[in-house]
């Protein structure tokens, strides 16, 4: 993902963002749309300093946590931490080989279910364990290839 | 990182402030296609099944339009007060989704529209859940199957009594556990269970569902009995979120407005009792009492209300965006 000058790829995130909720709140797919919020952020993070992946996180959080209100306040938390650990990922995971991608998106989607889970368990709203691990896996699965798509189309556009 | 810690601990009213603020900016276009979608969805619903619900309203209101004149006339000859009745305000509903959001609705209606805190949401089917955080324009709620959801309720035979609570069934689906039960006390299979009104919440009568079987033991001398609710998930695009009472035409219990006949009748009418403390001496406080007392009468045993199992939605629909007139005050006539 180092292809692009940074206006082009600080359009790519943005319209990750806003087909995001267009697809998720907009048209109401709910959960049948991928996550494009982390996928962007996950991509953004990568080139961005760790204190301003995290300040972007909290930023898509509030956008997140203003539609979904069960998620106010915890999605912020868990975004900022998860483009904190994004930045600094680039410490011990280098490449951009598509294994390295999909297994970079699949490890930040899933610990963002997992952050949210504890942090939603914590305020009393967690729910069951098998309600975290099943849908989960699922929707980092989903999110790996989809991340995985968004950055081949941004190579080839770019 | 300390700033989403902040949003975390700060209270639900400043969250909804800061959410509404970003939903009415950065997402107005979002909210604004939500809004689209969700009333062409309303729109292009099930045409004959509105049409089939339009007819049998039209055929219940054209037979019982003389009962109702003739109870309000037969109240007024008693001295009984008008009942109260519920209004309720049509709303539709969107399933969050995500983590923690399980049975968690948003409806497309708020404080503007009279919802208040707290306020049952219903069905034609019967109980959906109720309001459990009220916006402007907006509000959420949790229906039946989230955890932490209670209702006090009844058969209605009035026999069995207790606090229906989400539950898995041994295949796992979803039901309502009736508990605690006491060990004497069996309800048949397929008895209508009722909101009993207990605790103020829920107003008595709401039809909850139908018992399933009976349960794991609660332990001690108690059971605990599976409830299917009447209201499926699937079936929670349009509700009606329940007002408050209010003076209006209808005489009817609650309950009836779903065809369900409550056996075991209330003890006293309290907008009656209010007036006359005996019934059968009507305007008795109106009167002076004569100085020797009158023998004490026979009291009629109560007799079960004979119920049209027809069903009614009691109240007066208030829409969104419409204004609303107190009651008593003529709304001006339209212009040509």
């Amino acid at each position: 993902m180092t292809e692009g000058t940074r206006w082009t790829f600080l359009v790519f995130v943005a319209a990750l963002v806003v087909l995001h909720f267009v697809l998720r709140v907009g048209l109401g797919l709910g959960i049948l749309a991928p996550d494009l919020l982390v996928i962007a952020l996950l991509l953004a993070s990568r080139r961005l300093r760790p204190g301003t992946a995290a300040a972007l996180g909290f930023f898509l959080g509030l956008l997140e946590g203003s539609v979904v209100d069960t998620l106010f306040g915890s999605a912020s938390l868990a975004l900022a931490v998860l483009g904190y650990l994004g930045s600094r990922s680039r410490e011990w995971l280098a490449g951009d080989d598509p294994l390295t991608l999909v297994a970079y998106f699949f490890a930040g989607a899933l610990l963002y279910n997992l952050m949210l889970y504890v942090l939603l368990a914590v305020g009393g709203a967690g729910g069951s364990l098998m309600a975290l691990v099943i849908p989960s896996l699922l929707a980092s699965v989903y999110a790996a290839a989809v991340g995985l798509g968004a950055s081949t189309l941004y190579r080839t556009l770019a | 990182m300390v700033l989403s810690a902040l949003l975390l601990a700060i209270p639900p009213a400043y969250r909804d402030t800061v959410g509404h603020a970003v939903r009415s900016t950065v997402l107005y276009p979002v909210t604004a296609m939500q809004h689209g979608a969700n009333e062409r969805a309303a729109r292009y619903a099930d045409a004959s099944r509105l049409r089939g619900e339009r007819d049998s309203l039209a055929s219940y209101l054209v037979g019982q339009s003389s009962l109702a004149q003739e109870n309000r006339e037969l109240r007024a000859l008693l001295g009984f007060r008008p009942r109260l009745t519920y209004s309720f305000v049509p709303a539709e509903t969107d399933r969050l989704s995500g983590p923690g959001s399980n049975g968690m609705l948003q409806l497309s209606v708020g404080t503007r529209d009279g919802v208040r805190m707290d306020a049952p949401l219903v069905t034609a089917e019967g109980l959906v859940g109720k309001v459990s955080r009220v916006g402007e324009t907006s509000s959420l709620a949790t229906d039946w199957t989230r955890e932490g959801f209670a209702v006090a309720v009844m058969t209605v035979d009035g026999e069995t009594y207790g606090i229906a609570t989400p539950a898995d069934d041994p295949h796992q689906e979803r039901v309502l556990a009736l508990t605690p039960v006491a060990f004497h006390t069996v309800p048949d299979t397929g008895s209508i269970v009722v909101t009993s009104g207990d605790g103020g919440l829920f107003p008595r009568g709401i039809p909850v569902g139908k018992v399933i079987g009976q349960g794991k033991q609660a332990g001690g001398w108690q059971r605990t009995y599976y409830i299917r609710p009447s209201v499926n998930p699937a079936e929670m695009a349009h509700v009606l979120v329940l007002g408050e009472p209010q003076p209006g035409r209808s005489d009817q219990d609650l309950a009836t407005a779903w065809g369900v006949r409550l056996m075991q009748t209330q003890v006293a009418d309290t907008s009656a009792r209010a007036v006359a403390p005996d019934a059968a001496t009507p305007m008795a406080p109106l009167r002076p009492r004569p100085a020797q007392p009158a023998a004490p009468r026979p009291r009629p045993r109560p007799q079960p209300r004979r119920v049209d199992p027809t069903p009614e939605l009691p109240g007066r629909p208030v829409f969104p965006g419409q204004p609303r007139v107190p009651p008593g005050i003529e709304p001006p006539p339209a212009r040509p």
